[in-house]
């Protein structure tokens, strides 16, 4: 008789604390570890689906969007030749976390002088 | 010939080890941080990925913990444009340049120590440690210095012929661990240790008022 065995391992949130009372993470820092372990075009669209769908999502909610969400969301507009796309989430990561303010403002205006730049 | 599907529960037994010793939370309270940037990890191991798994599990315990932290792919591209690409070089940067560069007031140092898995004859155990260092951009003082480790067990359950095949499945699944789980609970373990872990940030609504449990 044959058996087979199938392991089941416990789910990561048991493990890792994912339930979150400050924010609507989505699927934030999957799409961070997507671009990490895939730098094809390919893994890079499928981390930005990620993070458009965790910011739809937070925003339909009514829950806040994490830190760090809006800036990276800019950033992969960017790096897709969309900045004033960029721009414009930048602006909103640094309205909603003041903290943020000088970072992004130093990215705009990086990407400002990029722009005028012949 | 039937085929029985028989589901052996893994006995996962998680495994918690913070530093117990007292930290002097005098230069934080002074210097509380809002925000925290964080750089790419040392490694003194030889898994190396690790670093960078380790970087997409840290912003959800230190948001939750009440912080700003700055986005970390964003973060990792500027420092790199900046030829800071590994901890050697960043730690001989002065502190306060990451406040003119990311207007940062604190960075978050991290060492990985373990990132190992070890295949025993009918168990596995997956070790992450972790060691982390809070520097304030400010003064470059240490605000918060935390060691964290954690092992999961797994072992097939029912013992016997059943317990050597799942000791044989989990070892043909060796290329998948999956190491995050671990790293994240590593982080939130560390931050949020009684008396020895990180006073909550300003969107936390306890923000200034959880001193007394680290005195």
């Amino acid at each position: 008789m044959t058996r087979w065995v199938v392991l089941t391992a416990v789910a990561a949130c048991a493990l890792g604390g994912c339930a979150s009372q400050l924010y609507g993470w989505g699927q934030y820092e999957d799409s961070l570890y997507t671009r990490v372990t895939d730098a094809s075009a390919e893994g890079r669209q499928k981390a930005f689906g990620m993070l458009e769908q965790t910011i739809q999502r937070a925003e339909q909610a009514g829950q806040r969007v994490p830190p760090g969400v809006y800036g990276d969301y800019g950033y992969l507009l960017y790096q897709s030749n969309r900045p004033d796309d960029a721009v414009r989430y930048f602006r909103k990561e640094a309205e909603l976390y003041p903290e943020a303010k000088p970072l992004m403002d130093s990215v705009i205006s990086r990407i400002d002088q990029k722009r005028t730049k012949p | 010939m039937t085929l029985r599907l028989l589901v052996a529960t893994t006995v996962l037994l998680l495994t918690g080890c913070a530093t117990t010793s007292k930290w002097d939370y005098t230069s934080f309270f002074a210097n509380h941080p809002r925000s925290i940037l964080i750089v790419p990890a040392g490694n003194t191991t030889t898994a190396v990925d690790a670093p960078e798994i380790w970087s997409t599990t840290v912003t959800m315990p230190l948001a939750e913990r009440g912080y700003y932290v700055f986005p970390v792919y964003l973060t990792a591209d500027l420092l790199r444009d900046l030829g800071l690409t590994n901890e050697a070089l960043l730690e001989q940067l002065a502190p306060s340049r990451f406040k003119d560069i990311f207007g940062a007031d604190a960075v978050l140092f991290v060492t990985i120590r373990d990132w190992s898995t070890k295949y025993l004859v009918l168990a596995s155990n997956v070790t992450v440690r972790i060691s982390y260092r809070l520097v304030d951009t400010r003064t470059s003082l240490v605000l918060w210095r935390g060691e964290q480790n954690v092992i999961q067990q797994s072992g097939g359950g029912g013992g016997g012929i059943a317990g050597l095949i799942a000791a044989a499945v989990s070892a043909l699944v060796t290329t998948a661990v999956d190491y995050r789980p671990l790293a994240r609970q590593a982080n939130t373990i560390v931050v949020g240790a009684e008396k020895r872990g990180l006073p909550v940030g300003p969107y936390h609504p306890d923000y200034q008022k959880d001193y007394a449990k680290y005195k």
